[in-house]
């Protein structure tokens, strides 16, 4: 007898994780691929040099709705996540610390934005569950009431600051962009603010494959079947009808419905055979444009750095390393041409100051996030000496303004965009599932309900039964979890209406 | 001398021109102060011949100016109107756009047979938007009262968001295609990554739609002479043309406008300023402690143009043959490789470096017309953008600037290098501060109605030069609404 | 800086005072909330003499060529005319005529003069000073600053050796047995500030709590100053109103909040000027003073005048003085004449578990005379 699923969720990541814990909660049955061997993506944790843990690819997480906390287990859980409360940008011989609740003009912008961010993520939510007509993928904007930040579209990261003064206005800016590439002087790059990195992110105790671990454990208790280590190859159809998923062993799982969160050129352009789809869909997945340019530099220190003349709470939050504006654009500008600049947007995070048991006792570990790393480098591939140089880079910069911590380095691992994409299969090693630019927020990322496309006439359904979840939804780059119970409701609400049984 | 009038105008520009004829004709009052010695606002390089290197090309003449001011029987002709636009590629293969969208897609199949069939749908789509835009562009409209179908409304507002490079990434996959079209993007000192920029390609659209000479035309002898015919329009309508007379500052009484103050110590009253400088010049340096408001003066103080244009008159002994092409005057050569080189120069224009490699646009102006050339030789304008500001401007370095240009000329023109007799070039910096280059284009700006650009906080005070454009252009088309508007009865500044 | 305390340069002395260990932040500044009781100490500053700490106050000195000219055009007052030595208290407004903050302008010299104000303000000051040249710099962490209030002020400083033959405003710099300091009366409330060295906090509170020994010295906390404040009718940013921090923003205006006593009229050229006074006439509600009949404060409540909503309180507090509670109130122009009578609901506590509706009415502001002090 051949099970046929309900819903079928591509990835185990916290977006998949919540879209299954949420289907399974309304009585469907749910199963969950995942490639990687245990849960989490872009959460999981791991040894990077003996007897050293930390995240390989982020160290923060974008805020859980208050709403889903309880609903997706983590307070049963226990997962403590703590919001970024400090913030530091450090110059030799200088420094700037924004505080949460400092009064200051800098973290008052740092709070709206994070509201914004969070009452846009709530709107998408909203709009996911009413399924309106308009609501497909690549829906032309329409014209509806503005989005919470929408304004910023029409803004740069410069003008956002420029009341500012200057060490606060290039902390901002570091703080925006950590991790991306970005132009701080080009209009619409004000978005950044709206994306973890910036205010509204939080560290968790005892690091982020916390969060993994309840999630799965929620789901397997809420009867979720988790698959790790299969690879979806294909999506089915019949009719215009998804019909299950095909694995790269040739297995075929029949299911309603499947849900990916696979960023959404993945999605798209790998998941179907093109001629399946309607041509404008192909297009609009093919021209949606991929950021990234993070690259990572894990470092296991045999002492924590020294950091005597700050104060020791400051460690807690991410220290940004002589951030400028204009750095960040010829950073910016070399990354588009492929070249790796000699001065590259350098954050770091002493992981073991939050999560003492990432490295042995008296030991310390510090994860750097680079940004305006280039993909495609024009003068050939990701080799070894390239990631060395990466890595230099990184602790001269380091150096430079935390004195000493050179020589206590016992190993480093780098993680170059490559090998993002090819660990957590997001395309161009992008994490936010596609570049943060005024043409790709909001209504302008794929909506997260059933693959449909407008013509002039009527919406027509072009594939019933497929769901994008994850970083490319509006809520993708928001906030966690949301894009993923977002398409879970849109599920609910299409089976209430008759659609997908 | 102290004198009384009902206007005074700052700057002898092209629109300070165009607004003092205007509003002289509707029987006011007018004195018009200009800095320098000569009318026009457009720059004299240093050189010892005289040349002027401000380019040839008018590329947003206002058709309402140019026929309302009677300016052809002012002496205004033009010798190459409606120019083709050129991209030049290293390895021959020129992409020549014309009017003719089928004849474009023709050039454009060499590259790419995709490209060349979406080219006519792509401009298809801009010039109807773009003739849905002329009550806000050409006329004192304003963006709520635009006739838009919801299709247009939907795609200005995907436009308003969206970077021309993004625009044409998306639309395009030729290079050649791209990095031509590109150049007009760039207009108004916009970086083509900016969300916004894609407007760009509606606002060139609605000038093409401005009769012939709308989009890009050369005047005969330069564009020194469109900005004669102003002045001789000017004067015959009773404008009193004050050169040599720079404005130290703005008079107030009681918060608004009374006239001017200038540098040797002469007032004239009026009851309304109109400033061809550019909106950081008028509010920042002519409007004394800060009067427009201390929040606006300081965020006008904070917003200064970041890049600029510079421009090369290069004299040659023959006209360089290339390609096929038989009739070079008429046309805009594009040089330009990829997307990537606006990209590049823009950001290192910014930190105020030279860029490895030039984005720039040539023009062939007609030789035989050419009064100001040194002799009968041929000559070859230059436009090189982004170009940064505060390059040295040392003899040496222009020098160097110049055969750098040429050099990269030579690249896709073999042979132009040879021909290169004199060369004469004009920086960023080298423009008049009356008729500087302003505030860069901007999408919230070119959406903006009128105005928002031409009024000030100060009651009186308007500012009619390139910064009260969609976007910078030595059109006129800012003076004549700025005048449109003083003379609004509802107003009640004038008498 | 540090995300810690930060601590006065009274903080230990005030710390020793402190008996229910009470703290509160202003301003970034760690200060005692009250020190033994709110009643007791807001009382002796009108039959004896108290000492406050007032290190939070934000204060900036201007210095510059075109400093005069710079503040006349910032605050709603000519200050170009303020004679060396004296001070005035003024508006500055937005672009669009709101208000943006309040404060004391001292001038020291021809070109230096001293901001102090209850909210800062530094980098839009800044901003526009550097339009005419000038610069601003932040002294708040360099200087502490103690007041003493109360009809026998002036006994305690002759007591502890100090001349005090201050006009109200006015200020002098002076050498107090090994001291630099400065003398002020820049308060609202009868009495003098000092204002001396962070380093040299400690011996002045030192010398005037022994000096005033025979008076009945005691410090008052920022719960005890906030009673005085309110009975003299004094608002605060951040408490009772949001100040501006648009360019262009037009609210809150200087009539809602009472404190249009601070612009001069005559004055031509200050910032938001023709915007104050385009909009003065459209204002529909101004501020008044409310005391309710009730020993229970009502904060933000709302304010009925024969069953009509008029307006609504903001800060309020319980007056000692009045036996009473009291509250700062924006309502409407025409239920504002002194003696209207109003209502308004109380919620429920723990001692009256339910809702009650009280009368209150208009009264005359300040509540309370300011005591002079005798000499």
């Amino acid at each position: 007898m051949v099970v046929v699923y309900d819903a079928c969720v591509i990835g185990a990541g916290a977006d998949g994780l919540s879209a299954a814990i949420w289907l399974a909660r309304a009585g469907l049955t749910v199963r969950v691929i995942e490639p990687g061997n245990g849960p989490g993506r872009c959460l999981a944790t791991r040894e990077f040099h003996p007897g050293f843990f930390t995240s390989p690819y982020q160290d923060s997480f974008a805020p859980v709705p208050p709403a889903m906390v309880w609903a997706l287990g983590f307070a049963k859980g226990g997962a403590l996540m703590i919001p970024d409360r400090v913030s530091t940008a450090l110059w030799p011989g200088a420094n700037h610390i924004i505080a949460h609740d400092d009064g200051s003009a800098a973290s008052g912008l740092l709070s709206r934005m994070a509201g914004l961010a969070s009452d846009a993520a709530a709107r998408s939510l909203e709009e996911g569950a009413s399924l309106s007509p308009r609501a497909g993928w690549f829906a032309k904007p329409a014209i509806a009431p503005p989005w919470p930040g929408e304004a910023l579209c029409s803004l740069a990261l410069n003008e956002m600051t420029d009341d500012l003064p200057a060490h606060a206005a290039a902390h901002i800016c570091a703080l925006a962009l950590m991790g991306r590439a970005g132009d701080p002087f080009l209009t619409g790059s004000a978005l950044h603010l709206l994306a973890p990195g910036a205010g509204g992110s939080g560290i968790v105790i005892g690091g982020q494959k916390t969060l993994a671990d309840i999630l799965a454990a929620t789901a397997c208790e809420t009867g979720v079947q988790i698959s790790y280590g299969l690879d979806v190859t294909d999506v089915t159809h019949k009719n215009d009808r998804v019909t299950g998923i095909v694995l790269a062993d040739g297995t075929q799982i029949a299911a309603r419905v499947v849900v990916s969160t696979l960023d959404v050129k993945r999605s798209i352009l790998s998941l179907f055979s093109w001629n399946a789809l309607p041509k404008d869909v192909v297009a609009s997945a093919g021209a949606f444009r991929m950021g990234g340019g993070t690259a990572r530099v894990m470092l296991a220190l045999d002492a924590p750095p020294d950091m005597t003349h700050l104060d020791p709470a400051l460690a807690r939050g991410p220290i940004h390393i002589t951030p400028s504006f204009e750095t960040q654009a010829d950073a910016n500008a070399a990354c588009r041409a492929g070249v790796i600049a000699e001065h590259l947007p350098v954050s770091v995070r002493l992981a073991s100051a939050v999560d003492p048991s990432a490295a042995p006792p008296g030991k310390a570990v510090i994860t750097a996030s680079l940004g305006c790393v280039p993909f495609h480098l024009f003068d050939g591939t990701w080799t070894r000496d390239k990631r060395d140089i990466l890595r230099d880079r990184a602790l001269t910069a380091i150096e430079n303004v935390l004195p000493g911590t050179k020589d206590r380095v016992l190993g480093a691992e780098v993680i170059a965009p490559p090998d993002i994409e090819e660990a957590l299969g997001a395309t161009s090693g992008d994490l936010w599932g596609g570049e943060i630019a005024a043409d790709q927020m909001f209504e302008s990322r794929p909506y997260n309900v059933s693959l449909m496309t407008r013509t002039r006439r009527a919406p027509r359904i072009a594939l019933d039964g497929f769901y994008l979840a994850g970083s490319s939804t509006i809520a993708g780059p928001l906030a966690s979890c949301v894009s993923g119970v977002s398409a879970a409701q849109a599920v609910l609400a299409d089976r209430k209406a008759g659609r997908g049984q | 001398m102290n004198g009384v009038a009902d206007i005074v105008i700052i700057g002898g520009g092209v629109n300070g021109l165009t607004a003092a004829a205007f509003l002289a004709r509707a029987g006011k009052k007018v004195v018009l102060c200009e800095a320098s010695n000569r009318l026009g606002g457009i720059p004299i390089t240093t050189s010892p011949e005289k040349i002027s290197g401000g380019g040839h090309v008018l590329y947003a003449a206002d058709p309402v100016v140019i026929a309302g001011l009677k300016l052809a029987r002012h002496g205004l002709r033009f010798t190459a109107r409606d120019m083709a636009l050129v991209g030049l590629r290293r390895d021959g293969r020129h992409v020549v756009l014309t009017r003719d969208s089928y004849a474009s897609a023709r050039s454009i199949a060499v590259h790419s047979q995709r490209d060349a069939e979406t080219y006519p749908v792509f401009r298809r789509v801009l010039f109807e938007l773009a003739r849905a835009m002329r009550p806000l562009w050409w006329q004192n409209g304003s963006r709520g009262a635009l006739k838009l179908s919801h299709t247009q409304k939907v795609l200005l507002k995907t436009l308003e968001r969206t970077s021309a490079a993004a625009w044409l990434e998306s639309r395009f996959e030729s290079d050649a295609l791209k990095a031509t079209l590109a150049y007009d993007a760039t207009d108004g000192g916009i970086p083509i990554l900016d969300a916004g920029s894609a407007l760009m390609f509606v606002w060139r659209a609605a000038q093409e739609m401005c009769g012939l000479q709308g989009s890009s035309a050369v005047p005969v002898n330069g564009r020194q002479t469109y900005a004669d015919a102003l002045a001789k329009a000017a004067t015959a309508s009773g404008v009193d043309l004050r050169t040599t007379a720079r404005v130290h500052r703005l008079l107030l009484e009681g918060g608004a406008a009374a006239g001017v103050e200038l540098e040797n110590g002469d007032r004239i009253a009026a009851p309304l300023v109109l400033s061809g400088a550019t909106r950081f010049e008028t509010i920042c340096s002519l409007v004394p402690e800060a009067a427009a408001g201390l929040g606006e003066t300081a965020r006008q103080a904070r917003s200064e143009a970041s890049v600029g244009t510079a421009q090369i008159l290069f004299t040659l002994h023959h006209l360089p043959a290339f390609g096929d092409m038989h009739a070079p005057h008429g046309a805009r050569y594009i040089i330009g490789e990829h997307l990537e080189t606006y990209v590049s120069a823009h950001a290192s224009a910014r930190s105020g470096a030279l860029p490895a490699e030039f984005a720039m646009e040539l023009v062939f102006p007609p030789v035989q017309k050419m009064e100001d050339a040194i002799s009968e030789q041929p000559v070859a304008t230059v436009q090189i953008r982004p170009f940064p500001f505060g390059h040295d401007t040392g003899r040496h370095a222009r020098q160097m600037l110049s055969e750098r240009i040429a050099s990269s000329i030579d690249c896709v023109i073999p042979g132009f290098a040879l021909q290169v007799i004199h060369a004469a070039v004009t920086l960023p910096g080298d423009v008049t501060h009356i008729e500087g280059s302003g505030a860069p284009a901007h999408g919230t700006r070119m959406l903006a109605a009128w105005d928002a650009r031409i009024q000030t906080p100060i009651r009186g005070l308007m500012i009619c030069g390139n910064d009260a454009e969609p976007v910078g252009a030595m059109s006129g088309r800012a003076g004549r609404i700025a005048a449109q508007m003083a003379l609004r009865k509802d107003n009640g500044i004038l008498p | 800086m540090t995300l810690g305390v930060m601590a006065t340069p009274f903080h230990m002395r005030g710390a020793a005072f402190n008996r229910g260990n009470a703290w509160a932040t202003r301003n970034g500044w760690t200060l005692s909330r009250v020190y033994s009781s709110v009643e007791d100490e807001a009382l002796a500053a009108r039959s004896a003499v108290v000492l406050s700490d007032i290190t939070w106050r934000w204060r900036v000195t201007i210095e510059g060529a075109q400093a005069a000219n710079f503040l006349s055009r910032l605050a709603t007052k000519n200050l170009a005319e303020l004679s060396p030595g004296m001070a005035a208290k003024a508006l500055w407004l937005t672009d669009g005529g709101a208000v943006r903050g309040a404060g004391l302008f001292a001038r020291f010299g021809r070109e230096a003069f001293a901001l102090a104000a209850s909210a800062p303000d530094t980098d839009w000051i800044a901003q526009s000073a550097a339009l005419f040249g000038v610069t601003v710099r932040d002294i708040s962490p360099e200087q502490g600053g103690l007041a003493i209030i109360g009809p026998y002020a002036a006994h305690v400083l002759r007591a502890a050796g100090l001349a005090c033959d201050l006009a109200p405003l006015a200020f002098r710099k002076l050498f107090w047995r090994g001291l630099d300091i400065t003398l002020s009366r820049w308060g609202e409330h009868e009495g003098y500030e000092i204002w001396c060295a962070a380093d040299d906090g400690l011996l002045v509170w030192d010398r005037l709590m022994k000096a005033g020994g025979g008076y009945g010295i005691v410090p008052a906390g920022l719960d005890a100053m906030d009673v005085l404040d309110i009975e003299a009718g004094i608002l605060r940013p951040g408490r009772d109103y949001k100040a501006a921090s648009d360019t262009h923003a037009c609210a809150p205006t200087p009539m809602s909040l009472g404190l249009e006593t601070l612009i001069d009229a005559e004055h031509g050229g200050f910032n938001g000027r023709a915007a104050w006074a385009a909009t003065r006439k459209n204002e529909t509600h101004i501020l008044a003073g409310i005391e309710i009949e009730s020993e229970t404060p009502a904060a933000h409540t709302p304010l009925q005048c024969a069953g009509a909503a008029v307006g609504h309180t903001l800060a309020s507090v319980y007056s000692p003085a009045l036996r009473r509670a009291i509250a700062l109130a924006r309502i409407e122009k025409s239920a504002a004449a002194v003696g209207t009578q109003l209502s308004l609901t109380l919620a429920p506590c723990a001692q009256r578990p339910e809702f009650r509706t009280v009368h209150a009415y208009v009264a005359e502001m300040p509540f309370l005379p300011t005591p002079q002090m005798a000499i």
